[in-house]
């Protein structure tokens, strides 16, 4: 097989999307190793872990919450 | 519920349980078979009651009523319970930001009678990972720490702190 054909199976087989699947097996490849990365495997976890809004005040009134977060959203900088 | 709601709930349920089938299996293939996780169901929903008499508890969340009201309302969102030995060792609940770029946590509890060496963020941040990618995000956020020594448990898995939004992100 020429280089050329070699070349063009290459990048076809690079341009096939990826399944859902395949996507995931890679995802979790990917969060292990960014884990293992930044040395967190052995991270003691703080006691009583929680984290996140007030979810009372969502439940009791969704929308006037809904409201709230998407502004904050779209005065984000970073987006 | 309309046709539409109903279509995402089924295609992003779809995308929920093919994470939670591979975090499943990436505990078995690293030992750490004690570990499971799970969509939340009733069983979970029920054992977080039991939280409320803890008096390590830092929130007064009602998981119950505050499950059912994201349920209806974000068919996109990211939900795990984790279980460690069979008993509940945190839940967790995020849904993707309005322009689709990044999968926020809003909410994650761990069991405050949980034994200190039973980790709940860790795995948690491997599945929102592997979800995000699937539904084709690049970033993570989550949305307010509830102190700074949470804040700093965050930042030692890599991300990085927004004061202005007050949430950390990481771009995958």
């Amino acid at each position: 097989m020429s280089d050329k054909i070699k070349n063009l199976n290459e990048q076809r087989r690079k341009a096939k999307p990826q399944s859902t699947q395949e996507v995931i097996k890679d995802a979790i490849k990917y969060a292990r190793q960014h884990i293992r990365n930044v040395g967190a495997e052995d991270l003691k976890e703080p006691e009583g872990f929680a984290s996140g809004g007030d979810m009372n005040e969502f439940a009791k009134d969704p929308d006037a919450y809904d409201q709230k977060e998407r502004e904050k959203e779209e005065k984000d900088d970073r987006d | 519920m309309n046709a539409t709601h109903r279509d995402a709930e089924q295609r992003y349920t779809t995308y929920r349980k093919a994470v939670i089938d591979e975090v499943n299996k990436d505990f078995i293939s690293r030992k750490e078979s004690l570990y499971k996780v799970t969509l939340i169901d009733n069983e979970a929903l029920i054992k977080s009651v039991r939280w409320e008499q803890s008096p390590k508890r830092r929130v007064d969340w009602d998981w119950i009523n505050g499950y059912s009201t994201f349920k209806f309302r974000y068919p996109k969102r990211f939900e795990m319970a984790l279980w460690y030995k069979n008993k509940l060792a945190s839940l967790s609940l995020g849904r993707p930001t309005y322009n689709g770029h990044s999968l926020r946590l809003d909410y994650i509890e761990g069991n405050p009678e949980k034994s200190e060496n039973v980790k709940v963020f860790e795995p948690t941040l491997t599945a929102m990972i592997t979800y995000a990618k699937a539904i084709g995000a690049n970033e993570l956020r989550i949305m307010h720490p509830i102190n700074l020594t949470v804040r700093q448990h965050y930042e030692g898995f890599g991300l990085q702190y927004i004061a202005n939004g007050d949430y950390l992100f990481i771009k995958i």
